[in-house]
């Protein structure tokens, strides 16, 4: 199984440099003509795997009825530096949700000694289990896994919630039964942006609207991984894999390889049970955000290829791979392929541009038409569309510089994305900002070039100027957008409360 | 499992003891042949069966399943094969029997054989021995074919010193030819004040004791058995012939007879007269719980208006009747989105939210109906119990289960959706009952008439105890 996942993986690579081989126009030229061949391939393995996902999806049913088994939880709330007041009204949550099924922990890795102190003392007026840590061993992993080697023996199971994640009174309720299926190692409760304060808020809902309303629900019971947040984990599965994997920055997607291929279960259970998000705010913070999960998925290539994962579990995972690939790097290429054509007039490709046209538009058109059918009805529509493709345009940077640290086997420290703050950046966008202006010009000397050519070259012409008009709007939306983030309402600043009598 | 009716006396219920345990079986999915073997006919006539019986089929060379009637009753089948002809005098059909001894038997054979029947029912004529030519051969052909066949014999009287001696005497005669496999005393017609149940349980217990038979059964005088109905569609069932054929199926499963405790009024009753329990026998007497009762004996799914505050006794009661008549291993689960039924003993399956979110969300009547399969479907499931064993999922606030739409009438959504919610409980798990508990105030109890196999509801507010209201089995 791990000799065709490998040559699965690396077939696309293999299939661009052939095409790259046979289409060869100028040697110099030769890496975005690979780059292109790689652009469109991954694109149709992609697309490949989001219609069947899309298509197990369809048969995604939660059930109505679940007998909770008798198991206790152990329910760990994750902070570090937040505003105490957010993660104050997540521990309320947590506690309500949670009831008499367990006990709730606050994994406090707060270097700053005000917000330490102010949220030890709201954990112990509050019969909230408060554990600190000095060094900050393994980050968010390190400190679950110190928690569940002090305290995991008492319990059953583990859930796990981001400082800003807050549950619903019925979260257990419906997660708990779930786990009478003794295969189950895992159940990921999806969160909820609820606190959109920006079009780049909003856009990050939409964003993540595909994912959470199809792939995943299409990956439950094979493939569907821990998000980190609103997960619950069975100990004994955590246990069987070395606990939480600190060494990816990921370490919920990397513990969940693990726990795949060890043949656990996963169930995705898709219902408004997480009531309080914060999208990111701002151009600065979604680039990082972005970044950061590109980066530590990239990190996780290695585990998956050397993972034992069924195929249709691998592909599910490769595919996340591919994902970040093309919008990162990719998009890159896709971007610099029509400028350098259109402005050096240097082709780098020898196609047919007829052929190239009626093979690949009407590909192109099909994909949209079948993500359209797939998303329909789901609140997103043309309005969703549009956010999605901008911010994906937004975040190209931060992937591409992401997946330039994986070469370099750089590892970014580890940050939290910056939450609540919202200023506007040019300096995030600036990247676009030249990028768009690039484009603007090709269009134009792509004009000029096409009033002079004829016969082939002007389909070849033709198509250059679409591919290099398609990104141009959403690269406008998402520079507006990075650029008007509105103001603050200055409400939740922290203040330190008085020390009591 | 053969059971043979017998009785002293005429007219003290044994053709109705016959036909109602075979019906009971058959209700609980079992296929029964009943054998007509008393010239009066009366089972046959019940069954719809006129002319000629097996004997002069046989006799005349004609196609013998003329002499068998076949009904479909709940999930099993009762047949019903009729001996005797109407209008041919005893003493021929006697010397036909002999003359034909091999042909009858081959022709008997042959039907046997092609019912697969796991229960035979053999009621008899007053006083009947195995001398008589007509049921010796039947019995000898049956021992034949079915050697080693599990049979017993059930002695049917009346209460009261006469039917009492009757009886024993009878059961001597029996002896002495050679029958001794006795397993089941039952008191017809018994009056249901104390000291009429005291003397009966007295007289069963007597002859109990005298015979060794170890299930007993007092049952009452019922209107509904005055006289008896045009067919076994319509014939009453009464609650102890349930508990007898009850017993007699955990007999068959576990192989020995788990008795139930008995009901406080009577642990007195039976103490005092020579504590027959001791002796590993029971005697099923009537008692206030009766209607809980038979929903339970015949695994069948109920409504209940109540008041919530009387849902935790209501279910108590059931939870103990449960496994009073099918053993320990029953389980009690509840679907209680409100919590008015928090008791130990009840596991509680969570409404997911899911559910929640769907039930507002549907277009119409068929969506409420796919609805119902799969919430039914989901808490058989998620029950994660062995089947077979009969075990009890209690349904309360059915208003806020049932969906909610503006696309059909309510009553109407109601309706159509507890009917799928019963019939796909019952048909993918027929060993559960479904009790639905509802409230007259407040939950639309009306729209759910007449949906579940039993209506039930206490004759005024103040009072508990439960009378059937409607019933789909009579």
């Amino acid at each position: 199984m791990r000799a065709l996942n490998i040559a699965f993986f690396i077939s696309p690579f293999i299939l661009a440099a052939a095409l790259t081989w046979l289409t060869l126009a100028d040697p110099l030229l030769a890496w975005l003509n690979y780059g292109v061949w790689l652009t469109m391939i991954i694109g149709v393995y992609s697309f490949v795997n989001f219609t069947s996902t899309a298509a197990r999806a369809r048969g995604y049913a939660r059930s109505y009825v679940g007998a909770a088994p008798d198991l206790r939880v152990a329910a760990f709330v994750t902070a570090f530096n937040e505003d105490p007041s957010i993660v104050e009204g997540t521990l309320i949550s947590v506690k309500s949700a949670l009831g008499a099924k367990g006990d709730v922990f606050l994994l406090d890795d707060s270097t700053d000694p005000g917000v330490a102190g102010e949220l030890r003392r709201f954990s112990e007026a509050n019969g909230v289990v408060y554990l600190h840590r000095e060094d900050r061993r393994g980050f968010k992993a390190g400190a679950i896994n110190d928690a569940l080697r002090k305290h995991g023996d008492r319990y059953d199971l583990v859930a796990i919630f981001d400082a800003d994640q807050r549950p619903r009174a019925g979260f257990f309720d419906a997660a708990l039964p779930l786990f009478s299926d003794p295969s189950v190692a895992f159940v990921q409760v999806p969160q909820n942006y609820t606190e959109i304060a920006s079009p780049i808020a909003m856009g990050s809902k939409y964003q993540q609207e595909p994912f959470l309303r199809t792939m995943m629900r299409g990956r439950s019971g094979t493939s569907a991984f821990s998000l980190g947040s609103g997960t619950i984990f069975r100990i004994a599965a955590l246990r069987e894999v070395g606990l939480m994997d600190e060494s990816s920055i990921t370490e919920d997607a990397a513990t969940s390889v693990r726990l795949h291929s060890r043949g656990w279960r996963s169930i995705y259970y898709d219902d408004f049970l997480v009531w309080y998000g914060e999208p990111p705010r701002d151009a600065a913070a979604y680039i990082q955000q972005q970044s950061r999960w590109a980066l530590g998925y990239f990190q996780l290539m290695g585990g998956i290829l050397r993972s034992d994962l069924h195929f249709t579990a691998f592909f599910d995972y490769v595919s996340g791979a591919f994902y970040w690939l093309k919008e990162g790097p990719l998009t890159l290429i896709e971007i610099i392929a029509p400028i350098i054509f259109l402005s050096l007039r240097q082709p780098f490709m020898k196609v047919d541009p007829v052929v190239y046209a009626l093979a690949y538009f009407p590909y192109f058109a099909l994909s949209i038409g079948i993500f359209y059918l797939v998303m329909r009805g789901k609140n997103y529509g043309l309005k969703g569309f549009f956010l999605h493709q901008s911010l994906e345009y937004l975040a190209f940077t931060g992937i591409t510089a992401a997946f330039i640290s994986y070469l370099l086997r750089r590892r970014v420290p580890f940050k939290v994305t910056p939450k609540g703050r919202g200023r506007r950046s040019l300096r995030s966008v600036m990247p676009h900002i030249i990028v768009a202006a690039a484009l603007a010009v090709s269009i134009a000397l792509g004009a000029l070039w096409l009033m002079l050519a004829r016969g082939a070259l002007e389909y070849a012409i033709a198509i250059n100027i679409f591919w290099a008009a398609w990104p141009l709007p959403f690269l406008l939306s998402a520079t507006w957008f990075a650029l008007r983030v509105p103001r603050e309402s200055g409400d939740s600043g922290y203040v330190a409360p008085a020390p009591g009598p | 499992m053969r059971i043979a009716v017998l009785k002293a006396k005429g007219g003290v219920g044994g053709s109705t003891f016959a036909a109602s345990i075979a019906k009971f079986l058959a209700l609980r999915g079992m296929k029964v042949l009943l054998i007509d073997r008393d010239l009066v006919g009366t089972i046959s006539e019940l069954a719809g069966l006129r002319g000629n019986g097996l004997i002069q089929l046989v006799k005349e060379g004609s196609d013998p399943r003329g002499a068998l009637a076949s009904l479909q009753v709940g999930r099993g089948v009762l047949d019903v094969l009729k001996l005797f002809s109407d209008g041919v005098p005893v003493e021929v059909e006697q010397e036909d029997a002999r003359n034909l001894r091999d042909g009858l038997t081959a022709a008997y054979s042959d039907l046997i054989r092609a019912g697969g029947y796991d229960f035979f029912v053999a009621d008899n004529a007053t006083a009947a021995t195995p001398l008589d030519s007509v049921s010796g051969w039947e019995l000898s052909a049956f021992s034949e074919l079915m050697p080693g066949h599990p049979r017993t014999a059930a002695l049917v009287m009346e209460p009261g010193e006469v039917g009492l001696r009757a009886t024993l005497r009878y059961a001597a005669s029996l002896r002495d030819h050679g029958v001794s496999y006795f397993g089941i005393v039952v008191a017809n017609k018994v009056e249901v004040d104390m000291e009429s149940l005291r003397s009966a349980y007295d007289s069963v217990n007597e002859v109990m004791n005298d015979t060794g038979a170890r299930i007993g059964a007092l049952v009452p005088f019922l209107q509904e058995l005055r006289r008896l109905p045009e067919g076994i569609e319509m014939l009453h069932v009464p609650t102890q012939v349930m508990e007898v054929g009850n017993a007699i199926l955990r007999y068959m499963q576990w192989r020995e007879i788990r008795l139930p405790m008995p009901d406080d009024q009577f642990r007195e009753l039976a103490r005092a007269s020579g504590a027959a329990r001791e002796r590993g026998s029971y005697v099923y007497t009537p008692g206030p719980d009766d209607p809980l009762r038979r929903v339970v004996l015949t695994l069948s799914s109920a409504l209940v208006k109540l008041q919530s505050s009387q849902f935790a006794a209501l279910v108590k009661r059931l939870i103990d009747i449960v496994r009073d008549e099918h053993g320990d291993e029953a389980q009690a689960f509840a679907l209680d989105p409100e919590g008015k039924i928090s008791i130990s003993g009840v596991r509680k399956l969570t409404l997911m939210p899911a559910y929640s979110s769907d039930r507002l969300r549907l277009k119409g009547i068929e969506d409420a109906v796919k609805m119902a399969r799969r919430l039914a479907q989901d808490a058989l499931d998620s029950s994660g119990r062995g089947s077979g064993i009969p075990s009890l999922l209690i349904v309360s606030s059915t208003n806020i289960l049932e969906p909610v739409s503006t696309c059909c009438d309510q009553s109407l959504l109601s309706r159509e959706f507890w009917r799928e919610f019963l019939a796909h409980a019952r048909s993918s798990d027929p060993s559960m009952i479904a009790v639905l508990l509802c409230e007259p105030i407040g939950d639309r109890c009306d729209a759910l008439d007449g949906l579940a196999d039993f209506t039930l509801s206490p004759q005024s507010a103040a009072e508990s105890l439960l009378s059937i209201v409607h019933s789909r089995l009579p």
